[in-house]
C-alpha cells in the first residue's frame, strides 16, 4: 500500500513539476511534448482531483469524465454525493438551490470556471447542465480558495468546462421520458502545425414537455368540494439553448494563453403551478436571450514565481416574464373561470428587463520562497437594470413604473491568502483575509412617500485560516471562516409594489468551521476508503423575508446554529466492483430569537430543510463482453431523504428521527403520507463499445415509481426511462 | 495492517466524541406553567390560535388545564402555515382558508372530547386570489363569495356537509366596470335579509380595489321573496373592509343596529375612515350617522369593530399612522399604538378602555360571550399577548388570561360545553 501511496505522489509531482500546476483551477498550456507526456498519462483529471481534495478546504471534487454516459442534469449526481442535496421548483428547467453544510439558497455560490454564474445566464445553470459540458465539479462546504473570491456564506461549487488539449468533437444525445431530449457537442481544434491557435464550440441544448403525471387537487363546480386526482401537467415546458465559441493563442512569449469567448443563450420556461402545488397556471412563461463575452488571459513570469490569470466579461441579458391570463385553469388544462382579473400568478405582469453586467477578476500566485504563497485575488461586479412592466411595477404612491428607474448594483472582493506547506509538505496552512465592499443605486420612497432614487453602501472584512495534515493515506482537514454574503440589490429596494425596501439591510454573516477525516486502505486489490466531516455554522443576521400587507420586505432577523456530520463509506474488493454509502444529519436551529414571544421556537428546527439524507450506491463493470476492450457499467443508486416539516415545530414537541408525529396534527410535512422518508432507487446500464468512439446507456431512474416531493411541497417525476448516446467523431 | 486498525479505532473514537460534543444541548428545561385556575370557567373550551413571526403557527384547544397564563409548549396543536381568520358558530370551529394560506376556501374543524383538533372538511374556492368571504349563520346555512364563480353572484353552502348547495346573483347591479364584485367584503345576516358589499372598480397590483367613485354601496337581498329588495349608497366613502380574513362589520345584538367600516384609500387615507350605520328595520344607510376617524386621529383608520348595546368598540391609534408610510422602515401600522376604546353611538363620546394597548397582528373583533366583551392585545412594549374582557354594565375589565412565551394571540374563541 505505501508503494502505492508512494506511485501516487510520484505521480502529482511529475504531473507538478511538468507544469499541468492547478491555477484558477483550469489546466494550463504546455508545448506539445509536454502535452504529449500527458496525453499519456491518464490519470490527468485524477491527480487534479487528489491535488484539490488533499488542499485544506472542506473539498470534494466529481470527476465528470466518468458521468458522460449517464443521463439527466448534473443536480441527480450532485444528490448522490456526501453532504448535498440540491432543491427544485420542479423538473428540467426549474430553478434549483443547493443545500450544503445545512444553508442554502444565495448563501452557496455558484461558479463556472470561477466566475460567478450569473454572468452566464439561466441557460446554463444546475437544471439544465448536462455531464458532457463538464470536466469536473468542485464543491466546496464553507471556506473557498481566494481565487473563488467571493460573498459565499457557506461554501461554493465551481463547475469546470472541458478543456481539451487535442483535437476532438463529442457528441451527445438523450432521449427521456416525457418527452425529454438533451443533446450536447463540444469541439476543439488546433491547427496540425500551429498548435499555438485553437479554437473551439461547445453547445448544448435541453427540452421538456415535462408532463410527468402528478396528483393535484380538483373542484367540483357545483359542489365546491376538493378532492385529489393523478393528472398530466400540461403548461411546463422548458427549453434552453446555450453555446460558446471560443478562439485562443498559447505559449506565446507575451501570454501562455490568450483566449476569447462568445456566449449565446436563451431559455423559456412555461410556469405550472405555486411552490406548494395547490395553484395552477395555464399561460404564464419566462423567457431569456442572454449574450455575454468572455477574455481571458494567463502568464507565468519570473521564472514560474507569479501566475497570473486575468478575467473581463461583459453579458447583456434580455428577460420577459408574461403573466396576463383573464381566465383560470384547473389541472386538466381546461378553463375553469372566465372573465377574471390579469394574472394568474400575482395580479399581472408583462415585465421586460435589461441587464448589462461587467465583472473582473484577477488572481495572482506568487511563490515567495519554496513551497510558499502569497495570493492576491479581486473579482468585480457591476450590474445596470432597467426595464419595463405596465401591469406589474407601477407604484402604488406616485404611479411611475418603477423599473424604468436604473438599478445598480456594484460589488468588489478582494482576498489575500498565505499558503505554506510545512514538514515535507504533510501539513499544509492557508491564512487569508478578504475585503467586501459593495454599493447600490434604486428606487426608494420616505417617510412622506416620496419616489427618489437612494442609494446603499457598505464594507466588510472576512478572514480564513485552513490547515491539514496528510500523512500517509491518512488526511485531516481542519478550517475556519468568518464569512459575509452581501444584501443583493433586490433585497434592499424590493420590487417597490409588493416588496418594500429596506437600507437598514445589513451582510449576512457566518462563522464556519469543517474538520475533515479521510482515510483509505489498500490491501492487494481491494480499496476502502472513510471520510468523516464534521461542520459547524453560527449564522447571523440572516436575511429573512417579512410577509405583510400591503408591502413584504427583507429584514435580518434570525440566527441559526448549524452542527452536522457527513459520513461516507467506499469499498471496492476489485477494480470491478464498488460500492458504499453516505449519510449526512444536519441539525439547523434557530437561536437567540431576540423578541420573547416567540421563544416558544427557541431552538427550533429550521423548517422546509432536509436534515437527514444519503445515498447507497454500487457498481458492477466487465470488459471484452463481446469484443476485445469493450466494457458494461452496471450502477445502482438509492436517494433517501428523510421527512422534513415545512413549518416550524417547537423543540420539545418534535418527534424522534423515526418516531410517530404525536404531538400535533400537521399537513406541512413532506411527505405528508404517513412515511419517514422519501426512496428513490436508480438503475443505470451503459456499454462502451470496442472503438472507445461510442457509448451507449439505458437507465431507469425511480424504478420503484415512488411519490417524490422537492422544494416545499413540489412533486417530483416518477419512474422515468433515459437512453443516451454519446460518440467521439475525433 | 494492526497499525491500520488501530489507527482507524483512534479515528472513530474522536469521531463518535465529536458527536457526543455537538450533540450537547443547553435548552431541555423544563416547561413551568402557572396552573393557577382561579375563577377560570371549567365549562369552557377555549380555542387559541397562536402565530410566529412567519404568520404560521397553531390552533389549541384548552379545557381543563386553563391558566391565567397559558404555555402552549408541549400541548397538542393542529399546524397552520398562516395562523388566523377562524370563526366559531355553535361548537364548530372554521377558518378561512387551509392549513396554507394557498389552499383558498374554508374549513372546518371537529375538536374532540380530548381537545385535539382536527380537519372535518373543506370548501375549495380555488380561483380567488386570498379573499374569499364567509359568512356561517348555523350549521346548514352558509355563504361565501367566489370570484372564480362570478363576481356579483353569493354562493350558498351547507356547513353540515361543506357543500355548495347554490347561488344568489347580484348580476343586475352590473354597469359594466372591469372589476365588480358582490359579498367580497361584507356578508352581514340580519332578520331574513342579507347585506351584501357591492364593489364597481378597478383592480390592480395594489391591494384594494380602485372604485370608480367615493362612494360605498350595500345591497340588501330578501332570503324569502329571494329579490333584492334595495341597494343604498353612502357618499364620501369607500372600500367597505380591510382584508378578507377580517370583517368590518357588526350587528348590534340589541339594538339590532348594523355598523360597518368604511376604510378609505390606503395610499391617500382618504376619504377619511369612517364607521356608518343601517338601523334597525331599514335597508338603506343612516345618513345622520357617520363616525369619523379623523374625530379622533389622522391620519389614521378606524381597523376593528363591534357592537353591543349601542356601543361601538373599536381600536384609536395612539399617533398617526398609515398602511404605506413608515419609509424604510417599513408598516409603520404594526407598533403599539392601537388602543382599544368604547364610543357611544348616540353621544359619540369615546373613552380608552383598560386594555393594553394592540399592534394590529391579530385582526380578530371583540366578540360577546356570557355578558362579557372580550378583546385580544398583542403588544411588545409589554411583550404581552393575551385577552382582556369587559363588562359593560360594570366598566370593569379583567385580564382573561396571558400566553407566555409561546407565540402572537392571533384568535381566540369560546364555546361552552
Amino acid at each position: 500500500m505505501y508503494e502505492l501511496t508512494k506511485a501516487c505522489i510520484t505521480v502529482i509531482f511529475i504531473y507538478s513539476s511538468i507544469g499541468i500546476s492547478v491555477f484558477g483551477q483550469e489546466t494550463q498550456t504546455r508545448p506539445d511534448s509536454l502535452i504529449r507526456q500527458l496525453e499519456e498519462i491518464t490519470i490527468e483529471a485524477k491527480s487534479i482531483k487528489k491535488k484539490l481534495e488533499d488542499s485544506p478546504f472542506a473539498v470534494q471534487v466529481l470527476d465528470m469524465r466518468k458521468e458522460y454516459s449517464h443521463s439527466g442534469d448534473i443536480t441527480n449526481l450532485l444528490n448522490h454525493s456526501l453532504g448535498v442535496k440540491t432543491r427544485a421548483d420542479g423538473s428540467l428547467g426549474s430553478s434549483v438551490q443547493v443545500n450544503l453544510a445545512g444553508l442554502q439558497g444565495k448563501a452557496i455560490k455558484v461558479f463556472k470556471d470561477g466566475l460567478p454564474i450569473e454572468l452566464y445566464g439561466h441557460s446554463f445553470n444546475l437544471g439544465t447542465i448536462s455531464s458532457n459540458m463538464l470536466e469536473r465539479i468542485e464543491i466546496y462546504k464553507g471556506a473557498m480558495p481566494v481565487y473563488l473570491a467571493s460573498d459565499a456564506l457557506g461554501g461554493g461549487i465551481n463547475l469546470i468546462t472541458r478543456k481539451p488539449i487535442k483535437n476532438s468533437a463529442v457528441f451527445s444525445y438523450e432521449l427521456a421520458s416525457y418527452n425529454t431530449h438533451r443533446a450536447t457537442a463540444n469541439l476543439f481544434i488546433t491547427h496540425p502545425d500551429r498548435t499555438s491557435a485553437y479554437t473551439g464550440i461547445n453547445a448544448s441544448f435541453n427540452y421538456s414537455d415535462n408532463n410527468y403525471p402528478v396528483h393535484a387537487p380538483f373542484y367540483d363546480v357545483s359542489t365546491a368540494r376538493q378532492s385529489y386526482h393523478t393528472t398530466k401537467r400540461f403548461h411546463d415546458i422548458a427549453r434552453s439553448s446555450y453555446g460558446e465559441w471560443y478562439a485562443g493563442l498559447r505559449n506565446k512569449h507575451w501570454a501562455d494563453d490568450l483566449r476569447l469567448t462568445l456566449i449565446y443563450s436563451d431559455f423559456y420556461k412555461q410556469i405550472q403551478n405555486d411552490a406548494e402545488m395547490v395553484r395552477v397556471y395555464g399561460e404564464a412563461f419566462s423567457k431569456e436571450n442572454n449574450y455575454a463575452t468572455l477574455l481571458s488571459f494567463r502568464k507565468v513570469l519570473f521564472e514560474n514565481r507569479l501566475q497570473l490569470h486575468l478575467n473581463a466579461t461583459y453579458s447583456h441579458f434580455n428577460t420577459r416574464f408574461v403573466d396576463t391570463a383573464t381566465v383560470r385553469y384547473n389541472w386538466n388544462g381546461q378553463v375553469q373561470s372566465s372573465n377574471m382579473p390579469i394574472g394568474e400568478i400575482n395580479r399581472g405582469n408583462d415585465q421586460r428587463l435589461e441587464f448589462h453586467l461587467y465583472s473582473t477578476r484577477l488572481h495572482a500566485k506568487y511563490a515567495i520562497a519554496s513551497q510558499q504563497y502569497l495570493e492576491l485575488s479581486n473579482l468585480q461586479q457591476y450590474q445596470h437594470r432597467k426595464g419595463t412592466d405596465p401591469l406589474g411595477t407601477i407604484s402604488v404612491l406616485d404611479q411611475i413604473d418603477i423599473l424604468g428607474i436604473p438599478a445598480v448594483y456594484r460589488k468588489n472582493v478582494l482576498a489575500l491568502a498565505y499558503n505554506a506547506q510545512w514538514l515535507q509538505k504533510t501539513v499544509e496552512s492557508i491564512f487569508s483575509i478578504k475585503y467586501y465592499k459593495y454599493k447600490t443605486t434604486g428606487y426608494t420612497t420616505d417617510k412622506y412617500n416620496f419616489a427618489w432614487q437612494s442609494s446603499k453602501k457598505g464594507d466588510l472584512f472576512g478572514y480564513l485560516a485552513a490547515v491539514k495534515w496528510d500523512n500517509d493515506s491518512f488526511l485531516l482537514k481542519l478550517s475556519y471562516e468568518f464569512a459575509n454574503r452581501l444584501p443583493d440589490e433586490y433585497e434592499i429596494f424590493g420590487d417597490g409594489v409588493m416588496l418594500k425596501e429596506n437600507l437598514d439591510l445589513k451582510p449576512e454573516k457566518s462563522h464556519n468551521v469543517n474538520l475533515n477525516i479521510q482515510q483509505r486502505l489498500l490491501i492487494s486489490k481491494q480499496q476502502l476508503d472513510f471520510t468523516a466531516n464534521l461542520f459547524y455554522r453560527r449564522v447571523k443576521d440572516i436575511i429573512f423575508l417579512q410577509l405583510d400587507i400591503p408591502f413584504n420586505r427583507y429584514i435580518n432577523y434570525e440566527e441559526f446554529n448549524i452542527k452536522g456530520v457527513e459520513v461516507e463509506t467506499r469499498y471496492s474488493p476489485n477494480p470491478h466492483i464498488s460500492g458504499g454509502f453516505n449519510l449526512t444529519y444536519q441539525d439547523i436551529r434557530r437561536i437567540n430569537i431576540r423578541e420573547s414571544m416567540f421563544r416558544n421556537l427557541e431552538g427550533s428546527r429550521i423548517p422546509n430543510i432536509p436534515y437527514f439524507f444519503g445515498n447507497a450506491f454500487l457498481s458492477l463493470s466487465t470488459a471484452n463482453l463481446y469484443k476485445k476492450k469493450d466494457r458494461a457499467h452496471f450502477q445502482w443508486n438509492l436517494n433517501y431523504v428523510h421527512r422534513f416539516f415545512l413549518k416550524a415545530i417547537p423543540r420539545n414537541q418534535e418527534p424522534s428521527l423515526f418516531g410517530p408525529v404525536q404531538d400535533f396534527q400537521t399537513s406541512l410535512i413532506i411527505p405528508r403520507d404517513g412515511r419517514p422518508g422519501q426512496v428513490a432507487n436508480d438503475l443505470a446500464l451503459t456499454y462502451d463499445f470496442s472503438s472507445k468512439k461510442t457509448s451507449i446507456s439505458a437507465e431507469c431512474k425511480n424504478i420503484a415509481n415512488a411519490k417524490l416531493y422537492d422544494n416545499f411541497n413540489v412533486q417530483r417525476q416518477g419512474r422515468t426511462f433515459h437512453l443516451k448516446l454519446v460518440y467521439q467523431i475525433i | 495492517m494492526d497499525m491500520k486498525i488501530k489507527h482507524i479505532r483512534s479515528i472513530l473514537l474522536a469521531f463518535v466524541a465529536s458527536l457526543v460534543l455537538f450533540s450537547c444541548s443547553k435548552d431541555d428545561k423544563p416547561n413551568v406553567e402557572n396552573n393557577k385556575k382561579d375563577d377560570l370557567p371549567q365549562q369552557e373550551t377555549w380555542v387559541i390560535f397562536n402565530g410566529n413571526a412567519d404568520w404560521s403557527g397553531g390552533i389549541y384547544a384548552i379545557k381543563e388545564n386553563k391558566s391565567k397564563n397559558i404555555n402552549l409548549s408541549g400541548k397538542q396543536f393542529y399546524q397552520l402555515g398562516y395562523s388566523a381568520g377562524g370563526r366559531i358558530v355553535g361548537k364548530t370551529l372554521y377558518k378561512l382558508n387551509g392549513a396554507t394560506s394557498t389552499e383558498l376556501g374554508i374549513t372546518k374543524f371537529a375538536i374532540d372530547p380530548s381537545q385535539q383538533v382536527s380537519h372535518a372538511g373543506f370548501l375549495a374556492t380555488p380561483t380567488n386570489s386570498y379573499e374569499t368571504n364567509t359568512l356561517i349563520v348555523s350549521d346548514t346555512e352558509g355563504y361565501y363569495w367566489n370570484l372564480g364563480a362570478g363576481g356579483l353572484k353569493i354562493q350558498t353552502f351547507n356547513p353540515s356537509s361543506m357543500q355548495r348547495t347554490g347561488e344568489i346573483d347580484f348580476s343586475s347591479l352590473s354597469n359594466g366596470s372591469s372589476y365588480e364584485a358582490a359579498g367580497q367584503l361584507i356578508l352581514a345576516k340580519r332578520d331574513d335579509k342579507l347585506y351584501v358589499d357591492i364593489q364597481h372598480g378597478t383592480r390592480t397590483k395594489a391591494w384594494q380595489v380602485k372604485p370608480n367613485d367615493l362612494s360605498v354601496k350595500i345591497a340588501v337581498y330578501n332570503l324569502s321573496s329571494k329579490t333584492i329588495e334595495n341597494t343604498t349608497t353612502y357618499n364620501g366613502a369607500t372600500n367597505l373592509g380591510l382584508f378578507a380574513d377580517h370583517v368590518l362589520w357588526s350587528i348590534d345584538e340589541v339594538t339590532k343596529d348594523l355598523y360597518m367600516v368604511a376604510i378609505g384609500d390606503m395610499v391617500t387615507q382618504t376619504p377619511t375612515s369612517k364607521i356608518l350605520r343601517i338601523k334597525q328595520g331599514e335597508n338603506q344607510f343612516d345618513e345622520s350617522f357617520e363616525l369619523k376617524i379623523n374625530d379622533f386621529q389622522y391620519p389614521s383608520d378606524f381597523n376593528r369593530l363591534f357592537a353591543h348595546n349601542g356601543k361601538i368598540y373599536t381600536t384609536i391609534s395612539s399617533r398617526p399612522t398609515s398602511y404605506y408610510g413608515g419609509g424604510q422602515h417599513g408598516v409603520s401600522y404594526r407598533q403599539d399604538i392601537w388602543y382599544w376604546t368604547e364610543i357611544d353611538a348616540i353621544t359619540r363620546k369615546a373613552k380608552r378602555l383598560d386594555i393594553p394597548v394592540d399592534n394590529f397582528y391579530a385582526y380578530q373583533n371583540p366578540f360577546l360571550h356570557q355578558g362579557e366583551i372580550y378583546f385580544l392585545s398583542n403588544n411588545s412594549t409589554d411583550n404581552f399577548s393575551g385577552v382582556t374582557q369587559y363588562n359593560p354594565k360594570t366598566g370593569e375589565t379583567k385580564e382573561t388570561f396571558r400566553l407566555e412565551g409561546s407565540g402572537r394571540l392571533m384568535g381566540f374563541h369560546i364555546f361552552n360545553d
